[in-house]
Order: structure tokens, then C-alpha cells, then sequence
């Protein structure tokens, strides 16, 4: 016969292990959770207002959608009683200093930009409607007549007198978005309890303060593929980004395709061999006019306008060749084909 | 004959039962499945909060005029009658945050999960 000898369990084989298991878990959940930010969307200047913010309260997040709506109240040729509207159905208007001050800075970005940035195209865009319901291809004569009353040289600003030549349509279409990003900033350093925000319109974003994990990481779209597909990231600081792109807004006739942004010396579609250009700079509007004039003026003539403005840009070519100026290198990762 | 406080056999089974306590804790927290949830937002009010795991088969759903396919996988816009149709080209909405928006017709489809959003914006 077997003589069976059962050992008596030692008791620390239960209390180290749970003990340890306990202090684990513990501290498990003492790491601190990242913080949940809040979310809001909007609409206004004519495409979806995002706002996440990293502390701050909801009225904050509330605040910035209605400052961008009383910019889009004063500014969008789409909204009657704009001063814009105004200004293009009475050729004069007596505005506020802010809205001539803006419109006269402006105007010496389209100096600067070799007049690639331009807000006197709105005759023209009117002409093809490129996104809208009226898509076309208008003839040369229509094209040559509508530039005849565009350009800044025919504006006149005078005082807080705004004065335009009868035909001549001014539209905030290709800064207005950045504009908004920048009023959402005022907006964001009035509440110290924001820690950061990235705020987003359109193709223009704002990344205020510090974010959770160090860096913003802003994606940059892919050309060729479906919305939210990027082809880069960029790892940012705070600042304003905006891209301006030729694969959104356009339309093809003929197998040729038209996209929405309009050279200021032709009339018709820009073709400088480039797919978007994204620009990082100081202010939305900086940002968001800089990348359609760096659009319009394609990569080479584009370097000397950003160094002027202290700004970098990330291009893609028409054969998705992604680069970036100097001092976006580091900051730059492409993504996986 | 005195038995030793702790034999090797001890401490593999001491090592055992500290490895199981720590899979069945930690496990769910890693691994759970992460729940998808679409959020349909018209003139920003949420008109639509739908669990995808509920969903057998895609469902379709139309707001303001725009019609939503969400499925187990994820939503995605169809059909709109803007002219521009950028919300149609946004694709296929899967990862949290991912959110397709059709501004003249004022609807917002969004997806949110537990998982941490891959990047903050995108620009467009």
C-alpha cells in the first residue's frame, strides 16, 4: 500500500499573489486616464465647424461656433446683409474698421503673392460654379469680360469706405475658413482652463496649447483616395494648417477636369502641377491664403512668397511626390501606400 | 524531516496563480472588443445614436434628405442631394472620430469608439 501524504497549503501561496495582484492593479488604475475632450460641430462658412477642446467647458465650444457665425454674417457673399453682399450689390459701403483693415491687408497679400491671392474673383467663379448647381465651361469672351472688373488694382479702400467697379464680386472664399480659425483663438485665450483645442474648418484647423500626447498630429489627404485617406502626418506645435487641393471641389467635361481654384491671370482652372498644397503659418488666414496662393503659383515661384511670410508648406504633386519645405522635414511622416 | 519554507515547486506555483490574477484582470482591459457607435447629427442636434453590434444587416437611414448605410463595420454616406456630392466621396467611416459631413444639407455622421483617435485633424 501507498502511503499518501497531503501537504498542508502554505497560506503565502494565496496572500503574496493577491497581494501583489492587488498592488498592481492598484496602480494600474492610478496611471492617469487621458483626460475626454469636448466635442462639438457646428456649421458655418459653408462647411462643418469641429471644436475639440482639451478642459475648457462646453459654453466655450459654444462661444467659438457663434463668433464664427457673426464672422460669416460679416463677411460671406452668400449671407444678404453682409457687408460683402452689400459691397457687391451697391458697389460702395461705409464698413466697420475691422472688415476694411482686413480687406486692406489683404490686399497686400496679393502683392506679395504675386497677385495669385486674389478676393476680386468672384465674377469669375461665378462663371463656372465649379460645386455649385450651375457647372460650366464659359466661353473665352464671357472669362475675359469678368477679368476685366477683377483684380485688387480696382479696389479701392478709403478709409473704412469700400468702393468696387461695377461687375466686380468680392468673395472671402479662399481665406474665410482660416479667418474663422483665428477667431476661434481669441475665443480659446479668453478661457485659461482650455489646455488645448484643435478647431476645425473646412480644410483649415487651429492647434492651440498643449496636446495630450505632446504633438498634434494633423494628417494630410491623400489626392487619390476617399476622404479621410491621408497620404502624410504632420507633428505640429501650435499653429494653423490649411490645405488647398484640386480634388474636392471640381468637375470634369470632355474627360478634362476643372477644379475650384481659379488662377487670377487667366480666369480658368490652375495647373502648376501640383494636386494641394498645406500651409503652416502664424494666423488661419495667413495659412488659408497661402495655400491657394501657393496652389496657383506652383512649387518654385511658391518658396520665396512663403519665406517672405515665415511660413512652411507640404506639396503634392500631380504625381503624388510629397515635399516638404525646410522646416516641415522633421515634422513629416509619409504614410503607407 | 523539516519541510523547506519555499521549494522551487512553490515559487512556479506562487508564479502560476500570480499570472492568472493578472491575465483576468488585465485581459478585458486590453483586449474587450471596442464598441462602435454612430452618431447622426442634423443641424447639430444628435437624431441618431445607433450601436453597431446591434445591427444584423446594413440599415439604412435618411436625414435632411441624406441617406446613411451604417452596418456592424462602420456607416457611410450613399446618397445626397448637394451638388458638390463631397460628403458621398468621404468613404467608409470605421475608426473613432472618422466623420463624413455634408454642410449644405446640414447633416453629420460620426463614429465613435473607445479607441484612441489616430490624429487630431486632417486637412483637406
Amino acid at each position: 500500500m501507498h502511503d499518501f501524504k497531503v501537504s498542508r497549503i502554505n497560506p503565502l501561496f494565496i496572500i503574496i499573489p493577491l497581494s501583489l495582484f492587488l498592488v498592481a492593479a492598484v496602480l494600474w488604475d492610478l496611471v492617469p486616464k487621458q483626460q475626454e475632450p469636448i466635442e462639438k460641430t457646428a456649421f458655418a462658412m459653408g462647411s462643418a465647424l469641429t471644436v475639440t477642446l482639451y478642459g475648457g467647458t462646453e459654453e466655450t465650444a459654444d462661444q467659438i461656433s457663434q463668433q464664427v457665425q457673426l464672422l460669416e454674417h460679416r463677411i460671406s457673399p452668400t449671407v444678404s446683409d453682409s457687408y460683402t453682399s452689400f459691397i457687391n450689390r451697391n458697389l460702395s459701403a461705409v464698413t466697420d474698421a475691422d472688415y476694411s483693415g482686413d480687406l486692406r491687408l489683404f490686399m497686400e497679400w496679393g502683392a506679395e503673392t504675386e497677385g495669385a491671392f486674389d478676393l476680386t474673383l468672384g465674377a469669375v467663379s461665378a462663371l463656372w460654379d465649379i460645386g455649385g448647381e450651375n457647372e460650366r465651361v464659359p466661353s473665352e469672351a464671357e472669362i475675359q469680360q469678368a477679368m476685366k472688373v477683377s483684380g485688387w488694382a480696382n479696389l479701392v479702400i478709403d478709409g473704412n469706405t469700400v468702393r468696387i467697379p461695377e461687375g466686380m464680386q468680392i468673395d472671402f472664399g479662399a481665406v474665410g475658413k482660416g479667418m474663422a480659425c483665428d477667431e476661434a483663438k481669441t475665443v480659446l485665450q479668453a478661457d485659461p482652463s482650455v489646455s488645448g483645442a484643435v478647431v476645425a474648418s473646412g480644410g483649415s484647423v487651429l492647434l492651440y496649447g498643449d496636446s495630450p500626447d505632446g504633438a498634434w498630429t494633423v494628417g494630410i489627404q491623400h489626392p487619390d483616395k476617399e476622404i479621410g485617406e491621408t497620404i502624410a502626418e504632420l507633428q505640429l506645435e501650435e499653429g494653423f494648417v490649411s490645405t488647398s487641393g484640386n480634388y474636392q471641389k471640381y468637375f470634369i467635361r470632355d474627360g478634362k477636369r476643372y477644379c475650384h481654384i481659379l488662377s487670377p491671370q487667366t480666369g480658368y482652372p490652375a495647373e502648376t502641377g501640383l494636386k494641394s498644397v498645406t500651409v503652416v503659418a502664424d494666423s488661419g488666414a495667413l495659412s488659408d491664403a497661402l495655400s491657394t496662393a501657393c496652389f496657383v503659383l506652383g512649387y518654385e515661384k511658391s518658396l520665396p512668397v512663403l519665406e517672405r511670410f515665415d511660413a512652411q508648406a507640404v506639396f503634392i504633386t500631380d504625381e503624388n511626390e510629397v515635399i516638404p519645405t525646410d522646416g516641415l522635414t522633421d515634422a513629416l511622416t509619409l504614410q503607407a501606400a | 524531516m523539516n519541510r523547506k519554507f519555499f521549494s522551487k515547486y512553490d515559487s512556479i506555483l506562487l508564479l502560476v496563480i500570480f499570472l492568472i490574477a493578472g491575465v483576468v484582470y488585465f485581459w478585458p482591459r486590453f483586449f474587450a472588443e471596442d464598441q462602435k457607435t454612430v452618431e447622426i447629427y442634423a443641424d447639430t442636434a444628435l437624431v441618431e445614436q445607433i450601436d453597431c453590434s446591434q445591427l444584423l444587416k446594413p440599415t439604412e437611414y435618411e436625414i435632411n434628405g441624406v441617406v446613411i448605410e451604417v452596418s456592424s463595420a462602420g456607416a457611410r454616406i450613399l446618397s445626397s442631394p448637394c451638388p458638390d456630392q463631397i460628403c458621398v466621396r468621404q468613404g467608409e467611416l470605421r475608426e473613432n472620430g472618422d466623420t463624413a459631413v455634408c454642410a449644405p444639407q446640414r447633416v453629420v455622421v460620426k463614429m465613435t469608439t473607445k479607441e484612441k483617435k489616430q490624429q487630431d485633424a486632417i486637412v483637406y
